[in-house]
């Protein structure tokens, strides 16, 4: 008597999940309302502007590094404690790193005309984060494939101490960056630099300061992250 | 603002997802689940959110796939040694 209990539960929830969406699919194809009236109605007419606005242009910006600038700081706490934990199970500084497998010729060979593409598109992003789309986070994980595909290409990262300096010091430099608003501004990650002229490169005072040390934080501990991974299959 | 492009990649994505379940070798798995993220990525830019198409390209295309595939080469030789 093997019979299989089947949960009838499972339809229940089946059933009723999809008459909860059934009945949201209008929402998703009414275009009737614009797209300042969605969300975010306040925070995007005063962006642009001086007078408690962000000074930018990029909207999403303004609101993931000013307006949400506690949220930010969390996400990358949150990241360098999973380069931590993965540090903690994988890495070990006495691994010796032989390449049991070679490398692809393709991969030896085109690495070095790559490269320098991959670390520029990364750079211009991490750097026009306020300007156009992108930013720290992604410009970061952008200039961190570069340094995974030398990985992937055999070769080794040796100053792995000064790459967790690295992280540790952009980290600080975040905190310390927006601990000064508290002196010269009027609040925690509050602005106190001038905002230079509109849409250019050297605007928005504190902004792309600190997705400059983002954008280097995320680089560096991707990087970090993945040699850990690598570690532990060297080992056996 | 939902025309029949967006609809076929909709589709497709389900479809991916679907094989990506139930996939019997983990490689194809990853790979369907790569165009999970491709899929994704050519929404947003639709939708005109470039931010999150760019995050969408950089770490669930890219990155996860390099991390799932290292994942799965460390398993499989674990494997063939016990085996």
């Amino acid at each position: 008597m093997s019979r299989k209990f089947i949960n009838p539960l499972k339809f229940i929830w089946a059933i009723a999940l999809i008459l909860i969406f059934v009945n949201l699919i209008p929402v998703f194809l009414s275009t009737d309302l614009k797209a300042e009236e969605r969300v975010g109605d306040v925070l995007l007419s005063m962006t642009p502007g001086n007078d408690g606005g962000a000074g930018i242009p990029n909207g999403v910006t303004a609101v993931v590094v000013y307006y949400r600038g506690l949220d930010t700081l969390g996400e990358v706490s949150v990241l360098f404690l999973v380069s931590t934990a993965v540090g903690l199970f994988f890495g070990r500084e006495k691994s010796e790193t032989k390449s049991e497998t070679k490398p692809n010729e393709i991969v030896s060979h085109s690495k070095t005309l790559v490269l320098p593409h991959f670390m520029l598109t990364g750079l211009y992003i991490i750097f026009h984060g306020h300007l156009s789309p992108g930013g720290g986070f992604q410009g970061g994980v952008m200039a961190a494939g570069m340094v995974l595909l030398l990985l992937l290409a055999g070769d080794r990262v040796k100053q792995t101490k000064a790459l967790h300096f690295i992280e540790g010091f952009a980290g600080s430099l975040y905190i310390i960056v927006a601990t000064l608003g508290l002196y010269f501004g009027v609040s925690f990650l509050g602005q106190y630099l001038p905002l230079g002229e509109f849409n250019t490169l050297l605007s928005g005072g504190i902004l792309p300061v600190i997705y400059i040390f983002v954008g280097i934080k995320v680089g560096t501990e991707i990087i970090g992250l993945y040699q850990n991974f690598q570690n532990k299959e060297a080992e056996e | 603002m939902i025309n029949i492009f967006m609809i076929i990649i909709m589709i497709s994505m389900i479809i991916a997802a679907i094989k990506a379940i139930t996939a019997v070798k983990l490689l194809d798995s990853i790979f369907f689940f790569s165009f999970i993220g491709i899929g994704a990525t050519i929404l947003f830019a639709i939708m005109k959110a470039p931010d999150v198409a760019l995050t969408e390209a950089a770490v669930g295309t890219g990155l996860i796939t390099l991390v799932f595939l290292s994942t799965l080469r460390k398993t499989s030789k674990e494997d063939e040694h016990e085996s």
